[in-house]
């Protein structure tokens, strides 16, 4: 199918599952922040769950299309409407040949996942198709739609799968955590300010990583200690000398020299994906 | 003949899909050393369910899918592959001989440093040049490079207020570490020189130019220099400054 770009919206680029297995040099994983909601959305058009996706951040994009075909979105916050009628959620869309396709924010959420039926021609670095912008340099330049641009891919006959994957959890801002390797550099205060608190998200927060307006301390003898830059990942929670938790999201650094208080457990980084500045959340250790 | 390396070796979990291990074999080079012998047989033997590994220094983090591997299991097979690493593990850096410009336009911190480190800046650059470093790790950013051997004399603080943007391929130094940024970006080393050329470039078959190990020498040239090599290809530029 074809879709032309009306608008871009804030900033649209193509997602997959990104490219491990290059921190050695510096190269974050990346790919879709929301993968639960990437997956589901490919599974809704019968494409491959690791295919590229449309990755839409707070304001969608207005398309035209071009060839028919079928898309899918997800993401709560935001509608998909096809000639300006809402679209029943969780379903894919049919589309033809002058549609108009419109991803409207709700105005709470962050992130959607747009699937499109069909392989897709996208250039890939690293193994990835995935846009990874690095200060203001775009290091996937073809992965960042802008107005005008076409989105083709190759149709293939099939037929969406029957449902295998269950539908992303709701949002919550309820984030799992378990201690990170420099933990214990917090007292008890340190710990109960950071801990099951609700914490503001506040700007710049974007792929790179989520921003906090905590100030807290580290534990005396630990305050002038610096540390032996090394390995982070995402959803390492950060503590800045000012006291600023950060949380690194999928295109963080691969490489750190703050203590890494906690770490974010797997399942929630899909969660972060929808938590804007702004917005609260709470870190709350697992059990385990 | 083999010989085996002395060290301790602690590995904690770091979250639920990662592993990292803390290496001390009394000193920086030494502890490197056994991060990227570790590091090299871990992806010799690709070890089943690792997804990556990012060393730095005297740490190795292992990123791996939980799915394919357990925690504990993992760590047994890293304690058996430390059990057997030796010296002949560690790759073979390259060494490279860089053509820079320390002229006050590129070094951006000149003055506060001279005043910092009491010397004048002919000898500060001399001191630079003088001294052969090694690629500890390179991360943070793309093709980030992070230097150790940063002689003595040149230890310094880290800006107070970082700079909105360091211009890329620019020197730095801070603390005990030098390093070489591949792009603009927000930085709060001190700047003391550029490179003629880009350290990382994304359409090449190997992105970043160094890589863990490598060990670099500075060579300072003129201003006037460093124009004409800004406008030579990269390729000669990096054949003329690697060698193995």
């Amino acid at each position: 199918m074809k879709l032309q770009f009306v608008t871009s919206g804030l900033r649209t680029t193509t997602q997959d599952l990104g490219r491990p297995g290059h921190t050695h040099i510096g190269v974050p994983m990346g790919g879709a922040l929301d993968r639960s909601a990437m997956r589901f959305a490919n599974q809704l058009v019968g494409n491959a769950l690791a295919a590229p996706v449309l990755e839409v951040t707070l304001s969608g994009p207005h398309l035209r299309c071009l060839e028919a075909g079928r898309v899918a979105l997800i993401g709560s916050g935001f509608d998909l409407l096809l000639n300006g009628e809402p679209q029943p959620a969780l379903l894919p869309t049919s589309v033809n040949p002058g549609d108009a396709l419109i991803i409207k924010s709700s105005g709470n959420g962050c992130r959607a996942y747009l699937s499109v039926s069909g392989e897709w021609h996208a250039k890939r670095w690293l193994g990835s198709a995935s846009a990874l912008r690095i200060g203001s340099h775009e290091l996937v330049p073809g992965a960042v739609w802008t107005r005008g641009d076409i989105l083709e891919t190759r149709d293939r006959s099939v037929e969406p799968w029957p449902s295998a994957l269950l539908p992303p959890q709701p949002p919550s801002n309820i984030i799992k955590v378990s201690p990170g390797p420099e933990y214990e550099w917090l007292d008890d205060h340190g710990q109960s300010q950071l801990l099951s608190k609700r914490i503001l998200v506040i700007d710049p927060s974007n792929r790179v990583g989520l921003r906090t307006d905590t100030q807290i301390q580290l534990r005396e003898d630990k305050r002038d200690t610096e540390m032996v830059s090394s390995g982070v990942q995402p959803g390492t929670v950060q503590l800045t000398h000012a006291g600023q938790a950060i949380i690194l999201m999928r295109d963080g650094q691969t490489i750190g020299g703050y203590p890494r208080v906690l770490q974010c457990v797997s399942q929630s980084l899909d969660q972060l994906a929808q938590i804007k500045a702004g917005d609260e959340l709470m870190l709350s250790l697992t059990d385990s | 003949m083999t010989l085996s390396l002395a060290f301790k070796m602690v590995i904690r979990p770091f979250g639920d899909s990662a592993l990292l291990i803390d290496i001390d074999a009394g000193s920086t080079d030494a502890s490197s050393d056994i991060v990227m012998a570790l590091n090299a047989q871990l992806s010799q033997q690709r070890t089943r369910g690792i997804t990556q590994t990012t060393p730095s220094y005297n740490s190795l983090l292992v990123c791996f899918e939980p799915e394919q591997v357990q925690h504990s299991d993992l760590q047994a097979k890293i304690h058996a592959i430390a059990d057997t690493i030796n010296i002949e593990d560690i790759s073979k850096g390259n060494q490279w001989s860089l053509p820079a410009c320390f002229d006050g336009s590129y070094a951006l911190d000149c003055v506060a440093l001279e005043t910092e480190l009491s010397q004048d800046w002919q000898s500060i650059v001399d001191c630079f040049c003088a001294a052969e470093y090694r690629v500890h790790a390179v991360g943070f950013l793309p093709g980030f490079t992070y230097l150790g051997n940063l002689p003595d004399a040149l230890h310094c603080y880290r800006l107070r207020d970082p700079r909105a943007t360091v211009p890329a391929s620019s020197i730095a130094i801070a603390g005990t570490q030098a390093g070489i940024y591949p792009f603009d970006s927000p930085g709060g080393w001190r700047i003391i020189g550029r490179l003629p050329f880009t350290v990382f470039q994304a359409q090449a078959d190997q992105p970043a130019l160094f890589q863990v190990n490598d060990r670099i020498r500075f060579e300072a040239v003129t201003p006037e220099v460093f124009k004409e090599l800004e406008q030579r290809p990269i390729a000669s530029l990096i054949k003329q400054a690697t060698r193995r």
